[in-house]
């Protein structure tokens, strides 16, 4: 999954200006249909995950009257096995997964972003080094990884979350290293290098600002990644754990009713889904607008 | 455009000169795995820069002339500290360039690179480029260095307005006024000129090379300017040095060496470039044959594959050494001494046996 | 002959850097099951009330009063002999039952990737043909959703239609307890076929389908992308051009040219994805009772059985690393451009 790198960015885009210049990338994503269906899918996402108490009709905890009862008008999606609005518990979810996926990139754009910097940047020694630690992170997938901090931390949300973001560190870093090695050959690199500039100086303002093309992107196809991810987790008791409304822990609970009450495993799943869609629809249009070059 | 005869060196100055003394460098060849220790104790490596020596005095401009991968680019590097010497060394007034502050250093020796659409960073304004300079010698408050950099761009015949544009909003004449802007602005004594017109369209050439003679006789620089166009360098520099795989096989005054080259290569080159007046309407077919490979350098001197006037039996096991022949260095077995060697006659036309 | 050197050099470069990986491995999981709270000793005697002289005796048997570093070696020793370990569950040695589950996992694993790649790369074929079509269109949405789908709950979402609604599949499992199966290989279906036991073999194809297609989303969704960008971009090379021009028909030529450059693409995002499928593979088992290495895993984690979680995860980072290891060496030798 390497993103080559634009060499020349902005060069097609019309002449005047940062506005401008957003305004005319915004245009393309609007062109692109499914960068815009991502982008208002995206959106919605955020919108409910913001005003999620405003949505919820019920409290994620509160009992309803009924236990079990399929979708009605008074409980769209339903009330689970101990009498709990789904609808409430699903808008819930929605923040719980956003932020999970948010954290859990983080992390991994944060430490990847500077070993892929510095393994591009100095190569040699250095990249041999970082790139044959990163081999080690990479022979095991979060599943595992996540299994081994159990192990050691015991299953819970938060360390599901950094079982994800370690493991998608080796994966920015080879991002950021192999676009830091194309820009870094170029001249105005050299150029910085030849009015003193230091290293720092020109990983943080020549090296940087030109990578964030790729870095955007691959930031956005992990959310939706990540997201998935931690609903995995959760699935297998190694996330968050009962009675917390995320997605993936409420698929775990519905598993026992699904012969007998399917539609309890119906929307969660349907969340979970639409969720990572709308972020790889709209990594991918980001893809098609910031490396135009990198079509697949 | 080819008459200098009012173009004298100018005398050297106190502050000393930007030299090179028997300068190489090379790279390794990556890679190959098993073989280097298969064949053998070394490794295979291109030598780009081969024993060079070359001084740049100030108010005076140096050419250096060569085809691509004759290493004149490398020897730029070289030259502003972009390119540690694998031997010999850079000095600055005399000191060695390793025991400066590199700061400091960099203060007085600037570069112009070669491709303007490159080497200015597409995400920084025109003013944050040039004033970045400043910043990092720690020059000026803010409102000092936008002061500064308003004027820079006023010397280089741009208007304010190009202050608080990006480089895709400039043509390439106006981008490369802007690298030149970022060089001067330290005010440096020394400028290195990696072909800077090289990349720009013709009719802007004229103007680039218009400002960098007015800039240098202004400022005093003393400057290098690499060229594969022999043409710019009559019209332009005092001095010249032609270069051949990593090697100086000419050098001295441009007029003495313009009005009758020695070097079998110089002369070659020469014929080669069309509105050159001796040998205008000329054939170009003269230099036969590629480029050896870097890697594997022609034993003896590198330039007798191709030669003319090869001398077989020497040309092609000793390599020649720098000689002083009427008025400049030249580095060619014609002149010396040896049996069977005989230098070219003055003049134009003559045609060597293919 | 010089390029067969530089290949093995190659070959013995990735095959240094692959046992350095596992080494290190070995480091992490060792130090990841010495950190984990608790006392071995009194995990093993459980809830026994047991004198302070025995459980000294025990340690020292087990040689927990030693250093950590001596600790590892011995593990290390011991691992590279083939010993991990008992199970704290059952007292039974670790290897024997990991290799046996890895079968059932290797079967489903094979059957998954097998209708992926299949799906895939006929899928991806066609929309790359047909580049803009109705069809090509749908591959692409079809494809991106079988990258954002949870495999669980694809999973779940064919029990209930197959299992629960039509039941025309069992919900999990490998084979039925009624069932006999003559054991010869352990790999189930092929034994099944092995001792010509075709009521056997059905009944495991009935257990295998739904898993193996679940299984099957993520590579055939990824496969078919990566098959189609390659079609596209071979369709415009010149010698694909020249063979048309000599009179090949359109879909000939596809199957000479394209398919062939289009294979390299593929093997490699199964060698570079072989983790996540891996990681797949043990949510599927878990959702289908499949009784593999990953839900096997599963059970130990809940059980706090760390040997067998330990030994599981080294299990797999081996898989994964020698994997990788043929998918580089096949690349490398395969396209020649490719450098170390």
């Amino acid at each position: 999954m390497s993103i080559p790198l634009n060499a020349a960015p902005g060069a097609e885009l019309p002449k005047s200006g940062r506005l401008s210049r957003l305004r005319a990338g915004l245009a393309l994503v609007v062109e692109n249909r499914s960068a815009l269906v991502g982008l208002v899918c995206v959106s919605l996402l955020l919108l409910v995950a913001l005003f999620a108490p405003l949505i919820a009709p019920y409290e994620v905890d509160a009992f309803t009257d009924g236990v079990l009862e399929g979708p009605s008008w008074m409980h769209p999606f339903g009330i689970d096995q101990i009498g709990r609005d789904v609808f409430s518990r699903v808008v819930e979810g929605t923040r719980i997964s956003l932020a999970v996926g948010l954290l859990a990139v983080t992390i991994s754009l944060v430490a990847g972003t500077i070993i892929g910097l510095l393994a591009g940047y100095y190569g040699g020694m250095v990249d041999s080094v970082l790139m044959r630690a990163m081999d080690i992170v990479l022979a095991l997938p979060y599943v595992l990884m996540a299994v081994l901090i159990a192990a050691i931390l015991g299953p819970s949300l938060q360390n599901g979350i950094i079982a994800i973001g370690l493991v998608r560190i080796p994966r920015f870093a080879r991002v950021v290293r192999g676009a830091t090695m194309s820009v870094a050959q170029l001249q105005y690199v050299e150029a910085a290098r030849s009015i003193g500039a230091s290293d720092f100086r020109i990983i943080l303002h020549e090296i940087l600002p030109n990578i964030l093309g790729p870095l955007i992107v691959y930031f956005t196809l992990s959310l939706g990644d990540a997201i998935l991810a931690a609903a995995v987790l959760s699935f297998l008791g190694l996330g968050a754990q009962p009675p917390m409304p995320e997605w993936g822990a409420m698929l775990n609970e519905a598993q026992r009713y699904l012969t007998t009450h399917p539609f309890l495993s119906v929307f969660p799943g349907i969340f979970i889904f639409v969720t990572v869609l709308s972020f790889n629809l709209l990594g991918d249009g980001l893809r098609d607008v910031l490396d135009p070059k990198s079509r697949r | 455009m080819n008459d200098m005869s009012d173009k004298t060196p100018r005398a050297a100055q106190a502050d000393g000169d930007l030299a090179v003394t028997g300068l190489s460098v090379s790279f390794p060849v990556r890679g190959g795995g098993l073989l280097p220790f298969l064949r053998g104790k070394e490794r295979a490596a291109v030598r780009a820069v081969q024993d060079v020596t070359l001084a740049v005095r100030r108010g005076e401009m140096v050419g250096v002339a060569g085809e691509s991968g004759s290493g004149k680019s490398t020897l730029a590097r070289a030259f502003v500290q972009l390119q540690a010497p694998t031997g010999g060394r850079v000095t600055l007034g005399g000191q060695p360039v390793s025991s400066l502050d590199p700061l400091a250093f960099r203060e007085q020796v600037q570069m112009v690179f070669q491709d303007p659409y490159n080497s200015l960073n597409p995400r920084r304004k025109v003013g944050t480029i040039i004033t970045d300079s400043l910043v990092v010698h720690k020059r000026g408050t803010p409102a000092e260095r936008r002061a500064q950099a308003l004027e820079m761009l006023d010397r280089v015949h741009l208007t304010p307005a190009h202050f608080d544009r990006y480089p895709h909003e400039l043509s390439g004449g106006q981008r490369q006024r802007v690298a030149i802007a970022r060089a001067l602005i330290l005010n440096p004594k020394f400028l290195i000129l990696d072909e800077p017109t090289s990349a720009l369209d013709v009719s802007v050439q004229a103007k680039v090379i218009d400002l960098i003679q007015e800039l240098e006789r202004d400022l005093n620089l003393g400057s290098l300017f690499i060229t594969h166009d022999l043409n710019l360098i009559g019209y332009l520099t005092d001095r010249v040095a032609v270069m051949y795989m990593g090697r100086i096989v000419e050098s001295g005054a441009v007029e003495t060496i313009w009005a009758n080259p020695l070097h079998p290569y110089t002369r070659a080159l020469m014929e080669a470039t069309p509105s050159h007046k001796s040998v205008r309407g000329k054939t170009r077919a003269l230099l036969k044959g590629e480029i050896p490979s870097n890697v594997n350098l022609p034993r003896g001197c590198a330039f007798h594959t191709r030669c003319p006037r090869r001398i077989p039996g020497i040309c092609d096991t000793a390599l020649p050494l720098p000689q002083t022949v009427e008025g400049r260095t030249v580095a060619c077995h014609l002149y010396n001494d040896l049996p069977g060697a005989a230098p070219f006659a003055a003049g134009p036309g003559e045609e060597p046996a293919a | 002959m010089s390029n067969s050197h530089s290949v093995l050099a190659k070959i013995g470069k990735r095959f240094v850097n692959s046992a350095f990986v596992l080494l290190v491995l070995t480091v992490v999981v060792f130090a990841a099951m010495r950190a984990i709270p608790g006392d071995p000793v009194e995990t093993i005697v459980g809830v026994e009330a047991v004198s302070e002289e025995t459980l000294a005796a025990l340690r020292k048997e087990m040689g927990l009063d030693q250093s950590y570093v001596v600790q590892y070696f011995t593990w290390l020793g011991n691992l590279l002999q083939g010993d991990m370990g008992q199970s704290l569950q059952n007292h039974e040695p670790v290897l024997p039952i990991l290799l046996d589950r890895l079968k059932a996992t290797a079967e489903l694993a094979f059957l998954g990737v097998l209708i992926g790649a299949v799906v895939g790369v006929a899928a991806g074929t066609i929309a790359g043909m047909t580049r803009g079509s109705f069809f090509d269109t749908l591959v692409m949405f079809v494809t991106l959703s079988g990258i954002s789908i949870p495999v669980f709950w694809f999973g779940t979402i064919l029990i209930v239609v197959f299992s629960v609604y039509f039941d025309i599949f069992p919900t999990g499992g490998m084979i039925s307890y009624e069932v006999s199966l003559t054991h010869v290989t352990g790999f189930k279906l092929l034994d099944s076929l092995l001792t010509l036991n075709g009521a056997a073999f059905l009944n495991v194809l009935s257990h295998i389908v739904l898993p193996a297609i679940t299984l099957s989303t993520a590579p055939a969704a990824l496969i078919a992308r990566t098959t189609r960008a390659s079609v596209l971009e071979t369709i415009n090379e010149d010698y694909v051009n020249a063979a048309l021009a000599r009179g090949l028909s359109f879909p000939a030529v596809v199957m000479r040219h394209v398919m062939r450059n289009a294979m390299i693409p593929v093997v490699t995002i199964l060698g570079l994805e072989i983790g996540v499928y891996l990681g797949g593979s043990i949510v599927t088992e878990t959702l289908f009772s499949w009784p593999g290495l990953g839900r096997h895993l599963m059970q130990a984690i809940l059980a706090h059985d760390y040997p067998v979680v330990q030994g599981a995860i080294i299990f797999y980072a081996v898989i994964i690393v020698f994997i990788n290891l043929i998918v580089d060496i096949s690349y490398g030798i395969i396209d020649p451009r490719v450098h170390a």
